[in-house]
């Protein structure tokens, strides 16, 4: 069924997913609430003082009857407390579950608003239906729903870029449950590892230990220590071990942990989606490597409901066996609810029932293995599958040649500014000219010959930092004309070989990922060439002919033959001619058009509209070489227009960019949006 | 789907006549958004407050309306912002009025999304082999370039702009030019809009159409006389569940 149909149904999910938890807390009365969670909240809101923990244990309370912090206090208290006041122990239940009701609703609401406009209903049926959530929260009767929701509002947040805010929240999910801080290790990696967000990491780490600090006076508390810190569940960690030798065990949970955060330190560059999915596959493992509390099940739920979003209905049928399972399996091991006349308070022993003592056991195995399906389809779709996984393997690789004026630099600078100048390494053929300026060998040969070039080096170098190799490279000073100390470049997640020679050596092409060739019209570059050389720089018009005349020759035969390699051609011609004709007398800048030229197996009709639509530039299709397109473009866009068209055309690049993309004016903006959609495409056939 | 009048619709229409603005896309977000970037922009560029913008803004509104009356220019928010402008004291200045339109339109065009299911319901029209064709006021260039970003050009064969009859709906020659581009129609024609005197009763008026009326907040329906709708909906699901139930009108 297409998802339209399904949205118009979500209605009567909710109402139905309402009912069902309305009724539970009408009818059930959990035996934790009654033997736990509402005795010790009584006691935390009338008599507990500033620490209630310890003056609970002094009366006589069981242990393991809060294993919470402050914040579940603040939360839980209230309507506890208020229902206990009207109705005593019957209130004190229907308070607390009307509390895990509003936290259920709000955690539903977050996980719609990850889920996406589109699959908002699929959010709903797959999580204000599951067995799973309306066991645990209603029947089994725990309070998890309340660091989940506040884990789950942190990487919203995240997801929004607002990083301090989700540092804060994900200290806050800590220190209401410790268990949290499984999450806390991805997201860390996530900021610091990925160059786009580095500088943004700081404010996440900082805000996120803040909130977990404020869990630490109460440690001073003997009975918060006993009772939070010291909890019996913390054991659970080390239950499943294999044998090491004679006397030595090997602990699994913490073993497959390590593996797992070592994988993701080793990922380095992913996106908001990759790390929800990473996230919920160690929630899993740590769920299924554990004889985990029911409780924990519903740590999974807002990665497994997502992940059911996005998935086909054969994920829908494993993921309710899961659910049905667990149901199951627990209701034969772990506490139910006082239900009407009826005491379901102790495990049902369905051993005895069926006669069958080993039935538990295979439940157990069953339901775990449902469970270690769904985590790895998790991380083969979710992660090894995940479009920017495959696509960002390795650095980009852009080619950029063309001759001398036609506007590399400014190109490949107007590139970094999108990507980030952090994340960006441009590759400068400037700085590979085999002679300082001054030498005499520049008689003999024109820069555009390949002979005057260091090619050999500008190749393995742009070769090397596209596998992720730091290099040494060579520097050119323009100022001085003479070759300055190599310097270190470390590697980046784009890398731009920008020179005249750019796409000389098929090698270096087989490795581009986008090959662009930048011309000029001819009569447009004579006329900056004169306008610059002769009318600033003073020197003759004969000597600069000549030496254009001389460079035309080797440009001819060097630098024009890359053409027929690139995969994008981009021109700048002169929308009104009569102007060039007299460099000296004009002195404004000459109204440009761009031309840009890809092969007719590419789509330039996407750009084509978007330009035209909310761009409101002129664009009009012209003739080609055979086998090509080309666009002509008119206009002068704002950086806001090329913004609002990049969101529109190529929204999947966008994580690709920096956090703050530079988005350029005019022309130079409009290659920044071509360059953009296609690696786009190109990157489509790799994520495929 | 509401059917005020079941007597109208007992085959499918052998054309459908479609209003744009705010009946296949939400306009009010996307004019606040857009004027929201104005603001902002000649704050910017012309140190000019928002509240003195606004003030401007109606006064330019309200005059160019009353002078140019029910015409496609009229609705030009580019004769609004130069008007602004000289209202505010700063003569017409050409390129900050023009920066202005471009802004208004960018942000606008960059909230506007299809109704949901409007693209599908167009889409059960083109397989129906029904044709439909964009009726709306204002001028055709960016008539044209919002039918480009919504992805319309592709649904969609034709479209009458109030520029090229000269007068706004509901003035007759909008929906007559409409029918004549199609080169004539026998049988039930739709007018799906919004506005009650404009889509409905014009296109009553005009080319006797059946009035399906688009609601959502904002929208009145009223009960009865000439802009009163035959049947009104929310969505465009239940159009399109009604359309697939009639009998196709060749059969």
């Amino acid at each position: 069924m297409d998802l339209e149909r399904l949205s118009r149904f979500e209605p009567l999910g909710l109402a139905l997913g309402s009912a069902l938890r309305l009724a539970l807390i009408a009818l059930a009365i959990p035996w934790t609430f009654t033997h736990w969670f509402t005795p010790f909240l009584a006691h935390s809101w009338t008599a507990g003082g500033l620490d209630p923990w310890t003056s609970f244990l002094a009366n006589g309370g069981p242990p393991e009857a809060f294993p919470y912090g402050p914040l579940y206090l603040l939360v839980f208290g209230p309507l506890t407390v208020a229902g206990s006041a009207v109705a005593g122990a019957r209130g004190a239940a229907v308070g607390l579950g009307l509390t895990v009701l509003l936290l259920d609703f709000a955690l539903l609401a977050t996980l719609r608003e990850l889920a996406g406009r589109s699959r908002r209903a699929l959010a709903t049926f797959g999580y204000w239906l599951s067995p799973v959530v309306l066991y645990v929260g209603y029947w089994h009767g725990q309070l998890d729903v309340f660091p989940v929701l506040i884990l789950t509002t942190s990487l919203l947040l995240l997801s929004r870029q607002r990083f301090a805010s989700a540092g804060l929240a994900l200290g806050a999910a800590v220190a209401a449950k410790l268990s949290m801080a499984v999450g806390a290790p991805f997201m860390w990696i996530y900021v610091t590892t990925a160059r786009r967000l580095r500088p943004m990491a700081g404010r996440l780490i900082g805000a996120s230990l803040a909130g977990m600090a404020t869990l630490a006076p109460f440690a001073l508390s003997p009975g918060f220590r006993r009772m939070v810190l010291e909890t019996p569940e913390r054991n659970k960690a080390f239950a499943v071990a294999v044998p090491y030798g004679d006397d030595l065990r090997l602990y699994v949970l913490p073993l497959v942990f390590v593996g797992l955060i070592f994988a993701v330190w080793r990922i380095r560059r992913f996106n908001f989606d990759v790390l929800f999915n990473l996230t919920g596959v160690a929630f899993f493992v740590l769920f299924l490597l554990t004889p985990a509390s029911p409780g924990w099940a519903l740590w999974l739920m807002p990665f497994l409901v997502i992940h059911l979003t996005r998935s086909s209905s054969g994920i829908w049928v494993l993921a309710a066996g899961f659910s049905a399972l667990f149901v199951l399996f627990n209701l034969t091991a772990s506490t139910g609810p006082l239900i009407g006349g009826a005491d379901l308070t102790q495990p049902i022993d369905l051993g005895l029932l069926l006669g069958e003592p080993r039935l538990r056991n295979m439940l157990l195995t069953v339901y775990v293995a449902a469970g270690g399906t769904i985590a790895f389809q998790m991380l083969r779709e979710g992660v090894l599958r995940h479009p920017f996984y495959a696509a960002s393997r390795a650095p980009l690789l852009l080619g950029l040649a063309g001759d001398s004026g036609a506007g590399k630099d400014t190109l490949a600078h107007a590139l970094a500014d999108l990507f980030g100048a952090a994340s960006t390494a441009i590759v400068s053929g400037d700085d590979y000219h085999i002679w300082d300026r001054h030498k005499p060998m520049w008689r003999a040969l024109t820069h555009l010959n390949p002979k005057a070039n260091n090619l050999r080096r500008f190749n393995e170098d742009a070769l090397s930092l596209g596998k992720g190799r730091p290099i040494r490279a060579p520097h050119y000073d323009h100022n001085v004309g003479r070759m300055t100390k190599p310097r270190i470049m470390p590697p980046t997640d784009v890398v731009i070989a920008a020179g005249l020679h750019a796409l000389h050596t098929p090698a270096l092409n087989a490795a581009h990922d986008l090959k662009v060739f930048l011309a000029m019209d001819d009569a447009l570059r004579r006329f900056f060439k004169i306008r610059r050389d002769v009318h600033q720089r003073g020197h003759s018009l004969e000597a600069v002919a000549a030496s254009m005349a001389a460079r035309e020759a080797d440009s001819d035969r060097y630098i024009r033959p890359q053409i027929d390699v690139a995969d994008l051609v981009l021109s700048l011609h002169c929308l009104d001619p009569r102007l060039l004709a007299a460099p000296a007398s004009f002195a404004g800048e000459p109204p440009l058009g761009l031309s840009i030229e890809v092969s007719v197996a590419q789509d330039l009709s996407n750009l084509a509209r978007a330009l035209t639509g909310i761009g409101g530039l002129g664009v009009v299709q012209a003739s080609s070489r055979p086998g090509w397109q080309r666009l002509l473009v008119e206009g002068d866009p704002t950086a806001d227009d090329i913004a609002a068209v990049a969101k529109a055309m190529v929204p999947d690049m966008l994580d690709f960019l920096s956090l703050t993309p530079r988005w350029a004016s005019g022309l130079t903006g409009v290659m920044q949006l071509v360059i953009l959609d296609q690696i786009d495409q190109r990157l489509t056939s790799k994520r495929a | 789907m509401q059917v005020r009048r079941p007597e109208l619709f007992q085959v499918a229409p052998s054309c459908v006549l479609l209003d744009m603005d705010n009946t296949l896309y939400a306009y009010a977000p996307c004019h606040a958004a857009g004027m929201a970037t104005v603001e902002a922009l000649v704050k910017d560029q012309l140190n000019l407050g928002d509240r003195d913008f606004a003030r401007c803004f109606v006064d330019a509104t309200t005059e160019l309306k009353n002078r140019l009356g029910r015409t496609a220019a009229s609705h030009s928010r580019l004769l609004y912002f130069q008007r602004t402008l000289e209202l505010a004291g700063y003569a017409s200045q050409p390129v900050v009025a023009l920066q202005m339109e471009q802004a208004y339109w960018r942000a606008f065009l960059n909230e506007a999304v299809l109704f949901e299911e409007a693209a599908e319901f167009l889409d059960d029209l083109r397989i129906a082999g029904v044709p439909a064709v964009i009726v709306t006021d204002l001028t055709a260039q960016i008539q044209l370039r919002k039918m480009i970003h919504l992805g319309l050009d592709r649904l969609v064969d034709w479209v009458v702009t109030s520029e090229e009859t000269g007068v706004d709906k509901p003035a007759p020659g909008n929906f007559e030019l409409a029918l004549a581009k199609l080169g004539g129609v026998e049988g039930v024609v739709w007018m799906v809009g919004e506005e009650p005197l404009s889509d409905i009763a014009g296109a009553r008026a005009a080319v006797d159409a059946v009035g399906i009326q688009k609601r959502h907040a904002g929208i009145k329906v009223v009960k009865s006389g000439t802009g009163a709708p035959d049947a009104v909906f929310d969505h465009f699901g239940e159009l399109r569940k009604h359309f697939a139930k009639l009998p196709s009108a060749a059969a």
